[in-house]
């Protein structure tokens, strides 16, 4: 037999120091080292139709006590308002933590993840890496828990409604080469209610690997919608893994825009456990340049009447690749349940390529399930109805475009956010020559 | 429910004492490619394609990606008998025992009454063969492919392993090393064949190889149909059923390709049917499956030449034991082409069906149209069903439209027409034959009739 050595081994003791300069509790070292060991045996998730292997996803952190701070400016990306509920965080460093007095009071946490594994370790102990996304799924959830080096932790307690919506900004420091490990774990306990906006940008311009995580753990009853806009620069190779974990009448609202202007891979699951839950998964996604975005989008129904919705509308400019797998599974025992998706892709260049893929895997009889998908230009009749009364032919484009687009745009709870999506898709669209 | 009737026999599943003439035993080597293909007489050519062919499918490994085909026990099959000299053109010489089989099966009775010719292959041979005279007369050539490899030796070898190569998958290349029998049309430029050919299929030994491999070629403005059907005894071992289909449909020409599958529920149905679309060109394939116990095919047409069209109108239903993993390609590579897609499943008492479907636009598919539906019904909460299709766009100025459902049977249709007196029975009888109607329409009206049988049939017993 031959005795395969495992390359990670060698991480042990950085892993060790990073833990203890962190003052991790033992148990969250424990759960890196045994990472560690799975890393080289598991195999990469499938993301059917992309080809990921050779990117440069596995590339260890740097692991130091502190990354240097970040050199550009943070206004670029934040703008103070000291009412909002916010996070930032530049690299590996929580730079920004506002929380209200009232929101603390009731008991309502919002932090660094080191901090909370210091302070609430039982809480992260409990949800981390163990109900939503599990850390032995595939070579990069291993790879993850083994390497985490920032995060945030966001906790709701019980009955609390929270109207402001919270907002993290993630600002990934490209200018030095370090790998970017970002966890954000979101827990609504019971009958809790509350939004929550993120946002990704890269500053600098090296070459480096991103590998974020995101779990939202949905306890009875709670409310969660959740809004993103990724804007992770062209030199970052991201793998992206969002994961809501819904119990009984829980909900989720998702609404991501994939607007990264590098190689993205991103695996969006919601997983129906609980009867009655429901999750309503709304994404938007321009690829341009020649860029490959590969979206896996999965809703699994495990629950009695559990409800199932996936929107995806992507614009393909240049030489990119756009791929939306959208993926409805209902499981034994899902009896009543319900699946739907729509994946609907606009072709704007003859060199682009784009794949909508939407898979059905029914194992219950009593359900509904249906998706629906297209590829396409932009409509003639709608160009043909706004020309025709006077507005110019890249103009009347942005608009249907724009329009294309709008079902994600219009779910995002913070006006600043919305404006930032819409900038974003104008740039985006705006350099379609190469 | 009260009185719910047993779910009747497969009716074909018959089995007749017929001494072969000749058998290569179980198993598969190189000496019994070498046997069957000079037994066959076959130019060094065609040895030379087969022993090439059998090399890679010795290195191929089994496809894992579907149906689970690891219980197939090669070494137990035989892939070469031989029940009768030569095919006939008159169903009187026909071999007396050989001839009992069709004529329960109602294949002498079929060409009377409608076709313009029909055939009948049994296990590795063509045993009949009979082409109207009219038809003849017009060129047509309708025969069995080991014979237009003797007599149409330029036509056959242009085109022969063109649209499938023997590297296309495993068992295309099985296929291309052992195959025996099949059909072979050509139907000259202009000429319209009106009433369909037909060929019919049996197998009827336990852990027998059918390995038929048909080549159509329709030439430039003409047309043709052409329909077959598949039966098989039920043993306790299992056979294996491995063809290619080779179609070339020329400029402006048209092809209909009609397939009723009904093998016994203990026949794997593993094929290869691919169809190239010149321009102008039409390919419509029409594909039930209701026998079998594992079939894995996805016919497909690609659409080479401006204007060409494809569609493919399947229907699949699997009951117990049943995994019926069936769908289509339409690759789009020439401008303003369009195809067509519908398939409808039915899975029942435990069975699977399973949709896998791949539509290609091309970078030079510009002004091309596509359009995609599937439904299912799941009949009980034992059965199942995945539908994954691949759509791979590579230019802007194309749509594709694709739609998929998956459910029970309607709760307010039966409800409406239980409301009206109808049984349960009656009523989700009704309902599935409304739902693969739009299959039976395009079918010539005595498969419609026979298809409505079989699919009454299977519906016996379903609800309770």
């Amino acid at each position: 037999m031959e005795v395969k050595t495992n390359q990670f081994g060698v991480y042990t003791q950085a892993l060790q120091n990073f833990s203890s300069r962190k003052q991790e509790p033992e148990w969250m070292l424990q759960l890196r080292l045994d990472a560690l060991e799975k890393i080289e045996a598991l195999e990469l998730p499938v993301i059917e139709r992309v080809k990921y292997n050779r990117w440069p996803l596995v590339v260890a952190p740097q692991l130091k006590a502190e990354q240097p701070a970040l050199a550009a400016p943070i206004a670029k990306w934040v703008k103070d308002d000291p009412e909002a509920v916010r996070v930032v965080q530049t690299g590996n460093q929580t730079v920004v933590e506002q929380l209200p007095e009232h929101l603390k009071e009731k008991g309502v946490i919002f932090t660094d993840i080191f901090t909370a594994l210091q302070t609430v370790p039982e809480l992260v102990q409990e949800a981390y890496m163990q109900q939503a996304v599990k850390v032995d799924e595939n070579k990069m959830t291993a790879f993850h828990t083994a390497f985490m080096t920032s995060g945030l932790f966001l906790y709701v307690p019980k009955n609390v409604v929270v109207s402001e919506p919270f907002e993290a900004i993630f600002i990934q420091n490209s200018e030095v080469t370090d790998s970017f490990m970002k966890h954000v774990l979101v827990l609504a306990e019971t009958h809790s209610q509350f939004s929550y906006v993120e946002k990704y940008v890269t500053a600098g311009n090296e070459k480096n690997a991103a590998n974020i995580i995101v779990e939202v753990i949905a306890k009875p009853g709670s409310k969660v919608k959740f809004s993103a806009v990724d804007q992770l620069g062209v030199q970052t190779t991201t793998y992206f893994n969002r994961r809501g974990h819904l119990e009984k009448d829980a909900t989720i609202d998702w609404a991501i825009g994939v607007m990264n202007e590098g190689n993205v891979i991103a695996d969006f699951d919601s997983d129906l456990v609980g009867d009655g839950s429901h999750s309503e998964f709304k994404a938007v996604s321009i690829s341009t340049g020649s860029q490959i975005q590969g979206i896996d989008t999965r809703v699994t129904n495990y629950g009695r009447h559990s409800v199932g919705h996936i929107l995806q509308h992507g614009v393909i400019l240049d030489r990119a690749t756009l791929t939306f797998n959208g993926i409805g599974h209902i499981l034994k025992g899902g009896v009543g349940a319900d699946a739907q998706q729509e994946s609907r892709i606009l072709m704007l260049s003859d060199k682009a390529r784009g794949d909508a893929n939407p898979i059905l895997l029914i194992d219950e009889n009593d359900v509904t399930a249906g998706h629906a998908a297209s590829v396409g230009r932009v409509d003639p009749e709608q160009m043909y109805y706004l020309m025709s009364r006077g507005i110019s032919k890249e103009e009347a484009e942005r608009l249907v475009i724009r329009g294309f687009l709008g079902a994600v745009i219009s779910a995002i709870p913070i006006k600043a956010s919305r404006q930032e999506l819409i900038d974003t898709i104008e740039r985006k669209l705006s350099h379609d020559s190469e | 429910m009260a009185d719910v009737p047993e779910k009747q026999e497969y009716q074909y599943g018959f089995h007749d004492e017929v001494e072969s003439v000749y058998t290569t035993g179980k198993g598969l080597n190189e000496d019994i490619i070498r046997d069957i293909s000079g037994r066959k007489e076959e130019p060094q050519w065609m040895l030379d394609y087969r022993l090439k062919a059998y090399d890679h499918y010795l290195k191929r490994p089994m496809p894992q990606w579907g149906a689970n085909l690891n219980d197939i026990d090669f070494d137990a099959i035989t892939y070469y008998r031989k029940s009768s000299e030569r095919a006939e053109r008159s169903w009187e010489d026909v071999p007396e025992k050989i001839k009992e089989t069709f004529e329960r099966l109602g294949v002498p009775q079929a060409e009377r009454q409608y076709l313009a010719g029909s055939g009948a292959q049994y296990e590795s041979e063509v045993v009949y063969h009979n082409m109207k005279e009219e038809y003849e007369k017009l060129g047509i050539v309708f025969t069995d492919t080991d014979t237009a490899l003797k007599e149409y030796p330029e036509i056959f070898k242009e085109h022969f392993g063109t649209v499938v190569p023997p590297t296309d998958n495993k068992l295309a290349a099985l296929n291309s090393s052992v195959w025996s029998g099949g059909t072979f049309i050509y139907v000259p430029k202009g000429v319209k064949c009106e009433v369909p050919l037909q060929m019919y299929f049996r197998i009827n030994d336990e852990g027998m190889g059918q390995f038929e491999r048909t080549l159509i070629v329709v030439d430039e403005g003409a047309s043709v149909h052409y329909v077959e059907g598949c039966t098989a005894p039920t043993f306790s071992a299992s056979s294996l059923h491995a063809a290619i289909v080779e179609i070339v449909v020329k400029k402006d020409a048209y092809c209909r390709y009609t397939t009723i599958q009904n093998w016994s529920d203990n026949v794997y149905n593993l094929v290869t049917k691919r169809a190239h679309a010149e321009a102008g060109a039409t390919m419509e394939w029409i594909d039930g499956n209701l026998g079998s116990k594992i079939t894995m095919k996805y016919p497909s047409v690609h659409l080479n030449g401006p204007g060409a069209r494809g569609t493919m109108l399947s229907i699949a239903m699997a009951g117990e034991g049943q995994n019926q993993d069936t769908g289509a390609k339409m690759i789009h590579n020439a401008p303003n082409t369009s195809s067509s897609i519908v398939s409808k499943s039915i899975a029942k008492d435990g069975g699977e069906v399973n949709y896998r479907g791949q539509v290609t636009f091309g970078k030079n598919s510009g002004g091309s149209i596509s359009h995609i539906e599937c439904d299912t019904i799941i009949m009980d909460d034992k059965s199942k069903s995945d539908t994954i299709p691949f759509n791979e766009i590579h230019n802007s100025n194309v749509s594709l439209e694709h739609e998929a459902k998956v459910s029970k049977i309607s709760e307010e249709q039966l409800y409406y027409l239980m409301s009206r007196g109808l049984s349960e029975e009656t009523a989700t009888e009704m309902i599935v034959m409304g739902f693969v109607e739009p299959f039976t329409k395009e079918l010539p009206m005595e498969y419609a009739v026979e298809l409505n049988r079989l699919i009454s049939f299977e519906m016996e017993g379903s609800v309770g």
